[in-house]
């Protein structure tokens, strides 16, 4: 039985799905996280303990645990692990990204420069120190503009800002966010860009050989026009016409060709505009949080299970994600503080069309609003005939729920 | 009864997992777990049906055949021959189940005291570190049903503890011990040792 190295961060949402994934593909399972586990005792052929945040310090742990528990594949779909996915299968001569592709698609600055580099169509931008004198100066391309830091998720710190004043207040907001994060390197400052208009879209996608197979494309009907961007609705099937899908999907794959990523699961959000898309992101993991759940293939397969697939070698024609809308409503902070509870679930499950509401916050969680906050509450899953009444279902069941902070 | 076999298929909420509904008495009032071919050894129809391809696991409960499958083969195609599998298991007369089986099984009592004495030694001295413990609820037949609390509930690894760690421990100590069921309500955890947060 093949072995797989499982690449998990501690405080991933995706632990049940990867370890279902894992189990239904009957492989033997080791479980890396960058903290030691309280039961690696029991099962040391199970646990691995890595430093993921110097990529390049988990590849020697790795072959030595290789060498008694030979490993066959290695999977890591979360942001925090990638690089280090890369180090590691490289490692053991296993498929993998290129690991400085997958550091220069994290880096926004240095993706910025490549995708720039091989006529990709991205936003104007200008790289800025937080110690430089000129770091609030309006930008050569004028407003409105994004201020960026390089290194975090889920939006967090991206502001829009529209003159000069709020410039200058969103630069002194985002240097404080970074401060906050420990691991975030103060001297790697930030991004300002060009802000594009237009609806926002997420290419979901599997590189295999360098080819881009694309297993979705979502739309995300609220306007995510600023200053703060925090996502709501996710749906698929995409609503735009063909030719625009069939540029979307070129322009992704020109996207990961230009940052040399090769292998393993791709997320992409670009903007649609009248000049054609427009990349934001390419992000070398999968979709986050919970939303992979809303894809599902052929006879029912997860993208946990494409993606393990594919980790594990298997090369055979993916099968087309099922013949339904679906869609998935990531719930809002609202005013953000010390969750309570959370009121109208069961209102919600019952809403047409619903298919899981599930809380992901636990009581007595702090919850911040963006830009500072990067963690949804929950998540809302719906399926319908079409889009249109998928999106009524997550509307629905969205306005039965009320998230009651401590006061 | 009409001689002929009626069986009827049930895909489940688990995409690889297909029930099968007999028309008739196949393991009456009982039920096995077979999580791969050597186990189904001592299993007339479990071997059968781990001989179709993609076959990893197999629950016979009274007259109910719940298979589990990996492998790109869909259920259209997989569901046919699991049918033939047990309509020609029928016929041959077999047990579903070879009697010696059930009887390896320890008693209720001596599976939980076994099972308590792990989570004692083994387990609960070490998710302590976390803030955590792993409650042993009841067994039913060879079925545990366990509940985590503390830093366990609700936390992101708490999946992992349970399979690669917990599980491992009681099955390599007690291989009779089917099912292992998590019966926690991990939403409710408040103080989760590792909180799922970020993308």
């Amino acid at each position: 039985m093949p072995r797989l190295l499982l690449m998990l961060p501690t405080r991933t949402y995706r632990t049940p799905s990867l370890l279902a994934a894992a189990a239904r593909c009957g492989v033997e399972l080791t479980v890396a996280s960058e903290e030691d586990s309280s039961v690696a005792h029991l099962n040391p052929a199970g646990f691995l303990t890595l430093p993921f945040s110097t990529p390049d310090a988990c590849a020697l742990p790795v072959r030595e645990f290789s060498r008694q528990y030979p490993i066959d594949a290695v999977i890591g779909i979360d942001d925090l692990v990638v690089e280090a996915t890369a180090v590691v299968a490289r490692s053991l001569d296993l498929p993998h990204n290129d690991p400085d592709a997958v550091a220069g698609a994290r880096d926004k600055k240095r993706s910025r420069q490549l995708l720039a580099a091989a006529g990709v169509a991205c936003p104007e931008f200008v790289w800025r120190s937080f110690d430089e004198p000129g770091r609030d100066l309006p930008p050569e391309f004028g407003f409105p503009a994004v201020v960026k830091p390089l290194d975090l998720s889920a939006s967090r710190g991206v502001i829009r800002v529209d003159d000069g004043e709020q410039l200058t207040a969103a630069v002194e907001r985002v240097e404080a966010i970074v401060a906050d994060e420990a691991k975030y390197l103060a001297e790697s400052g930030f991004l300002v860009e060009s802000f594009v208009s237009g609806p926002e879209v997420a290419v979901e996608g599997l590189l295999r050989d360098g080819v881009l197979e694309v297993l979705a494309i979502f739309d995300k009907p609220e306007p995510l026009e600023g200053p703060y961007f925090e996502e709501s609705i996710y749906l698929t099937p995409s609503r735009l016409s063909e030719s625009q899908q069939a540029e979307l999907v070129e322009t992704s794959a020109a996207a990961c060709l230009g940052l040399g990523l090769s292998e393993g699961a791709v997320h992409i959000e670009l903007r649609v505009t009248g000049a054609g898309p427009v990349v934001i992101e390419v992000n070398p993991r999968a979709i986050g949080g919970l939303c992979s759940d809303v894809l599902k293939f052929g006879t029912g397969l997860t993208l946990e299970d494409l993606l393990l697939n594919h980790a594990l070698g298997d090369r055979a024609p993916l099968p087309e994600r099922v013949d339904r809308a679906a869609g998935v409503l990531m719930l809002s902070v609202g005013g953000g503080g010390t969750l309570e509870r959370v009121e109208g679930i069961e209102a919600a499950e019952a809403v047409s069309g619903v298919e899981r509401v599930a809380i992901t916050a636990h009581p007595g969680q702090l919850l911040q609003k963006w830009p500072e906050g990067g963690a949804y509450p929950g998540f809302v899953f719906a399926s319908g005939s079409t889009v249109a009444e998928v999106e009524r279902s997550l509307n629905a069941a969205n306005a039965t729920l009320t998230l009651i902070y401590e006061s | 009864m009409s001689d002929e076999v009626q069986i009827t298929g049930e895909p489940m909420t688990v995409p690889t997992m297909c029930r099968f509904t007999v028309d008739r008495p196949l393991y009456p009032d009982q039920s096995f777990h077979f999580g791969s071919a050597e186990a189904a050894e001592m299993s007339p129809l479990a071997s059968r049906l781990f001989a179709i391809e993609g076959v990893a696991g197999v629950l016979i409960t009274d007259n109910r055949v719940t298979v589990t499958k990996h492998g790109p083969t869909p259920w259209p195609e997989v569901g046919p021959q699991v049918g033939a599998s047990i309509r020609e298991h029928l016929a041959s007369g077999d047990p579903a189940v070879d009697p010696s089986v059930r009887e390896s099984i320890p008693p209720v009592d001596v599976l939980r005291d076994r099972i308590q004495g792990i989570l004692d030694r083994e387990v609960n001295p070490s998710v302590a570190s976390h803030g955590g413990v792993v409650r042993l609820l009841d067994v039913k037949q060879n079925m545990v049903y366990v509940q985590m609390g503390g830093g366990c509930q609700g936390c992101g690894m708490a999946d992992v503890t349970l399979k690669q760690g917990v599980e491992i421990a009681i099955r390599s100590e007690i291989p009779e011990v089917g099912e292992i069921m998590d019966t926690t309500d991990h939403a409710s955890g408040n103080n989760p040792y590792y909180a799922p947060s970020k993308k």
